[in-house]
């Protein structure tokens, strides 16, 4: 009898030792989801990758000027979509958009994506202009994209950059890349 | 083994800490949101421009990303600064975003100096200046107008002098670096100008307490020399500096010779005295240029003993050595180096000026380059030609101008033969309600820090109804402005830049702006263009120009008629340039004047590198045509005075001793270039202040170990440095360098809470008579605990 | 493989200490307020020491630019438990903030006392954020700081020399005190390339380096005041 009381007792203590683990795990897991998360990123209009390279035809550099001269690859403002969109071209309702957010004088400030922390050196004109990578290799399939990714579809962390750099034979110097 | 269950919970439980850990490390390296500023281009762009900062005006080149100025580096093609700068000109960057800039043009709202302000346009503040300075001549009283200028050059003190003058007062009143050498020039070779040094060729600089490496006219003129690949191993040293203090420049000179406080003077003539005896000078220079070298008989008939016999008679070197505290040895060695490493040059500086006898020891100092010929000659001293700028507009004159500015000068005739501190008399005059000034204006002036009498000065400004302030910050001085009208700071606007006296060649550098001016600011050219269109009638006349670039670009229309010179280039083409002129060749590279003037921006100016060392015009320009020793204008302002003073005999400062009661001979010196007014900014200056490395932010005083021990006090004690004048703060360094029983006390410096700390206001007050600089080494302090 | 070294001429260095502010400036380096420096906690990677000797008259003063010495053998990176500062292959001593947890080991291990900690965040205003170069990061709290021989000069010197297809040249690689120094006391370059002024510099006969006998190695040399 006590024996059992005992055990029973014991059962008890483990149920709710490991609802406590699994309270523990969901908080710490939550407290990471919630640190790491990355932010979603709002642009001003719903640019469609595709509909411009694909089927335009036009290539990054239209767009992204600096892409092989500096560290930015560099985005578009209104200033370059006006090239085109001064006057609505196509019929969705978006391509209206931008044409009269442009008559407005809207700046039409894009957003950057694909983000690096600050103390990484680095630059497309090195990537881009010397070594003539693919913007494929770092940014996947955001050409085909349709409507603007709410965040980075590569996840480009130091791991990312070091796999690519041994693949390559590049420099693995933590000084080549850390300022 | 399985793991208990307590293990297993702690693992996992470290687990979960673990994950939560990383997001928080990841979160730490996010680190300040606010310094992301999003998708920017980072363009880079490097422009020339010109340093404003001290007199120097040395060489810059911005180094902008995205239209931010973020670092500013030397221009390797100005020939003064050859691609070097000083600490001053790097830490601009902190003063073109330094939070405490005024954001626009204010009015004082409450009382004077309350502290309350009202922000108004430009277009408010300048019609209010403009009614007020209308209404004063209106009532036919333009003379009570004045303006207290800080050191400046170039076109913007052209356009405030044309500015005063055809409004009709006379009072532009100078509140700048004096060294009173160019009294010395005026008297000796009639050239009323400070002498220039050609550091460059010189194989011997004798610095006479010229502080060439620290706060000199340009601190990099002597850089360049000093790092010049000269063959020092061979030739011995190169820079002897003759100094009371152990000062940087001391100690980095190849040799230093320290003397006793008051005697550099009498030293310049024990090495004249050797010079003499030995048959060392240059005989044949000073029979063809020089009078006064032997006994003459003056105007009124009078024989009087010449150079020669006064320095024979009274400078025999164990004289001179008694006095300066200088072995015989090394008087006669150093007048031997004098004269044989040739061309040698002494440089006089503001040890030897600033005193009482001031004058007369310059004198003495520049004699010796008189005797060895080292006038006019490559490596000597020079008297280069101005810059060949297109003049202004010839100014127009109506009644009430005439009127104003043939009066007196506020606080003029201090002195026969310089014009000291113009600025202390003209508070003094005002304070004391001699002379009535009804409006004040502040251009880079900051007397209530930078004088030697704030108080002077704040019962002056008390009595002034109308001051108006262009300075960028609200320093102590612009506090007591009704009107401000924040100037655009450098970098920002267009100013010519020409370099100092000093150097022997004309440099017209040119500052163009780097960055976007701040909005609210004005560029004070401008004002004064646009204040003398709106009072209209002859001062608008003599001021006919839409704006100070515009202004800029036509007087460089000069140096493109002028035919010769160049614009900014490396040292190839200076060489080549200076080599043609010297053949009587000049090629012009342009053929318009637009190409010329946009390569002139780029440059960063234009520069003549010719000297005609054959124009007898930069000897002398006496009447007799000879370089005095003994002029005669001298002999009368001193009969005039009725001074019992003797050139070449009294040359030291009469020896005091301190009292009981203040026993320590106070030494003020500047520690880098300091314009007056504009005491330190950048906090990267507050932690650099001087020589030693472990005083950071707070000002100083030096004192020799035995003095230290002797009063009590170990290093870093904080002290108060006491006069009968008054008293500040400041901590104790104990420095071997240190003569003992004087006190050295940089000037220029603020306490942390920015609060100057100044030893000018602890001076006697006691000046040259002849020239009315003040006494820098005269006063005697003592010093207490805090 | 270059290996960067410097060598400071004594007799040229007027201890004028542009050197000092231009560090600053090139790497966001932030000032601390007076209460602070007095705590020992202001930065200068670059700093100006003065060493006098004798008493007056006979005073001699010395000016030593004290930048990190880039040891060849570096005893901070010995105590430094995560790897965060190391030796690269071209003898550039770096420290890398990331991994940095601020345990202070490495300042306490130099002898040159080169190694900064960031007590607190750097304070810049909102204007000064406008002077902050944007080729160096600005550190956070609690990791150390210390001279990089601003190698992200080399980075980007390295890159233009790769886009114009041609060699990295002496002058294309200059850090920033090398750069302002009015007296061309500071050399800088490769000390195993023969071209470059440091190869030659550092066999001068005058040649001295700070606390040799701790067997550290330093890479950046001084040239011995002349008697």
């Amino acid at each position: 009898m006590q024996g059992t009381a005992a055990k029973r007792g014991g059962f008890v203590r483990v149920w709710w030792g490991y609802v406590g683990l699994g309270l523990m795990l969901t908080a710490g897991i939550v407290i990471a989801a919630v640190l790491t998360a990355t932010p979603t990123v709002p642009q001003p209009v719903a640019f469609n990758h595709r509909k411009h390279t694909e089927e335009l035809g036009l290539n990054c550099e239209f767009c992204h000027v600096y892409v092989t001269k500096r560290a930015h690859a560099g985005l578009p403002n209104a200033q370059t979509c006006t090239m085109c969109h001064q006057a609505t071209q196509g019929t969705s309702a978006e391509a209206a958009r931008v044409t009269t957010l442009l008559a407005e004088g809207d700046p039409l400030t894009f957003n950057k994506l694909f983000r690096l922390e600050s103390h990484v050196f680095y630059t497309h004109r090195r990537h881009v202009g010397i070594a003539e990578l693919e913007c494929a290799t770092c940014h996947g399939a955001i050409a085909a994209t349709e409507r603007p990714p709410a965040r980075p579809l590569v996840r480009i962390d130091m791991d990312f950059c070091m796999d690519c750099h041994r693949e390559q034979g590049q420099t693995l110097d933590c000084n080549a890349c850390h300022r | 083994m399985s793991p208990s269950r307590r293990e297993f919970l702690w693992t996992m439980g470290a687990a979960a800490a673990t994950v939560a850990l990383k997001g928080a490390q990841d979160v730490f390296w996010e680190s300040d949101e606010s310094l992301d500023v999003g998708w920017v281009p980072g363009i880079e762009e490097r422009r020339n421009s010109a340093c404003l900062i001290c007199p120097s005006r040395c060489g810059i080149s911005g180094r902008l990303v995205d239209g931010r100025l973020v670092r500013i580096n030397g221009n390797p093609l100005h020939p003064l600064s050859r691609g070097g700068l000083c600490p001053r000109g790097v830490a601009g960057v902190q003063m073109l975003y330094h939070p405490e800039r005024l954001a626009g043009p204010m009015l004082r709202a409450g009382p004077r100096g309350g502290g309350q302000w009202e922000t108004v346009t430009r277009e408010h503040a300048i019609s209010r200046v403009a009614d007020r300075l209308g209404e004063l001549r209106a009532a036919g009283r333009p003379e009570t107008l004045a303006l207290l200028a800080g050191y400046n050059a170039g076109t913007i003190q052209d356009i405030w002098r044309q500015f005063l003058h055809s409004f009709g007062s006379p009072n532009y009143v100078a509140d700048e670096y004096e060294d009173g050498t160019d009294a010395v020039m005026a008297l000796m070779h009639g050239i009323d100008r400070r002498p220039s040094y050609d550091l460059d060729r010189a194989r011997l600089v004798l610095s006479f307490g010229a502080p060439m490496f620290e706060s000199w006219w340009s601190p990099l003129q002597a850089f360049v020399a000093f790092a010049s690949p000269g063959d020092e191993a061979e030739s011995g040293p190169r820079f002897v500096q003759i100094d009371t203090r152990f000062s940087r420049t001391a100690s980095r000179a190849h040799e230093w010779v320290g003397v006793r406080p008051g005697t550099h003077a009498v030293l310049a003539l024990g090495i004249a005295y050797v010079l003499i005896r030995d048959e060392l000078f240059d005989a044949d220079f000073v029979a063809r240029h020089v009078s006064g070298f032997e006994d003459f008989v003056d105007a009124q008939g009078q024989p009087r003993e010449g150079y020669r016999s006064l320095v024979m008679r009274n400078y025999r070197t164990e004289e001179v050595s008694a006095i300066t505290g200088v072995p015989v040895a090394r008087i006669t060695s150093l007048a031997r180096a004098f004269a044989a490493v040739r061309p040698s040059v002494a440089v006089c500086g503001t040890d030897v000026t600033f005193a009482p006898n001031g004058l007369l020891a310059g004198l003495a100092v520049h004699s010796i380059n008189v005797l060895m010929g080292s006038i006019n000659r490559p490596g000597g001293v020079l008297f280069p030609e101005d810059t060949p700028i297109r003049p202004l507009a010839t100014p127009v004159l109506d009644e009430t101008a005439r009127a104003g500015v043939g009066r007196e000068p506020i606080g003029a005739g201090g002195s026969t033969f310089a014009s000291g501190d113009p600025a202390l008399r003209f508070a003094e005059a005002v304070a004391g309600a001699q002379a009535p000034v009804e409006a004040l204006l502040l251009y880079y002036a900051n007397p209530i820090a930078s004088s030697a009498q704030p108080e002077v000065w704040r019962e002056a400004l008390e009595k002034i109804p109308f001051v108006v302030s262009f300075s960028p910050f609200l320093d102590e001085t612009t506090r007591y402005a009704d009107v401000i009208l924040p100037d655009l700071l450098p970098y920002e606007r267009w100013q010519d830049a020409p370099t100092p006296f000093s150097y022997p060649y004309p440099v017209w550098g040119l500052a163009q702006p780097l960055v976007e001016p701040r909005q609210g600011a004005w560029h004070t050219g401008d004002v004064v263009l646009a204040l003398a269109q709106s009072l209209g009638g002859n001062v608008a006349e003599s001021l006919p120009y839409e704006s100070f670039e515009g202004l800029l670009k036509e007087r460089a229309r000069g140096l493109f008629a002028v035919r010769r010179g160049m614009t900014l280039g490396g040292e190839f083409e200076r060489t080549h340039h200076r080599q043609m002129e010297e053949r009587g060749w000049w090629l012009p590279e342009h053929a318009e004047f637009e190409p010329f003037w946009e390569e002139l921006v780029e440059r960063g100016g234009w520069t003549d590198q010719f000297y005609d060392h054959t124009d007898p015009y930069r000897l002398a320009r006496t009447d007799s045509g000879r370089i005095e020793l003994m002029p005669a204008a001298l002999f009368n302002a001193l009969a005039e005075q009725g001074s019992a003073l003797r050139p070449y005999l009294d040359v030291a400062t009469p020896t005091a001793e301190g009292s009981r009661e203040f026993g320590l001979r106070l030494i003020p010196y500047r520690v880098s270039t300091l314009a007056s007014g504009t005491l330190s900014l950048e906090r990267w200056l507050a932690e650099q202040p001087g020589i030693f490395p472990d005083v950071l932010w707070h000002p100083w005083v030096e004192v020799a170990p035995e003095t230290a021990h002797t009063l009590g006090f170990s290093d870093d004690t904080l002290v108060w440095v006491v006069s009968p004048q008054g008293r500040y703060r400041a901590r104790l360094k104990v420095f071997p360098g240190t003569a003992p029983e004087t006190v050295c006390a940089p000037y220029g410096l603020r306490q942390p809470d920015g609060q100057p700390a100044n030893p000018l206001q602890l001076l006697d007050g006691s000046n040259d008579p002849l020239t009315g600089l003040p006494s820098w080494s005269s006063t005697f302090v003592r010093l207490e605990r805090v | 493989m270059a290996r960067w070294g410097m060598v400071i001429d004594l007799d040229r260095c007027t201890g004028c200490a542009a050197c000092e502010v231009a560090c600053k400036s090139e790497n966001n380096v932030a000032a601390v307020s007076a209460d602070q420096a007095d705590m020992g906690r202001a930065s200068s990677w670059m700093k100006v020491m003065a060493h006098v000797e004798g008493e007056f008259p006979d005073t001699t003063m010395h000016f030593y630019p004290r930048p990190c010495m880039h040891c060849d053998n570096p005893p901070c990176i010995r105590v430094c438990p995560v790897q965060a500062t190391y030796i690269d292959d071209e003898g550039i001593v770096g420290q890398i903030y990331a991994r940095c947890i601020g345990c202070r080991y490495c300042a306490n291990a130099c002898p040159y006392m080169v190694k900064y900690f960031n007590w607190y965040g750097p304070e810049w205003s909102e204007s000064e954020r406008q002077h902050l170069n944007p080729d160096v990061s600005v550190r956070p709290t609690g990791v150390i700081e210390k001279c990089t021989f601003c190698h992200h000069r080399l980075q980007k010197a390295r890159e233009d020399a790769r886009a114009d297809g041609r060699e990295l040249r002496e002058e294309d690689y200059q850090p920033a005190c090398a750069d302002v120094c009015p007296t061309n006391a500071i050399a800088f370059g490769d000390l195993d390339n023969p071209s470059h002024a440091v190869h030659s510099l550092k066999a001068d006969p005058r040649v001295l380096r700070l606390m040799e006998d701790l067997g550290t190695q330093p890479k950046v040399y001084y040239l011995r005041p002349r008697e």
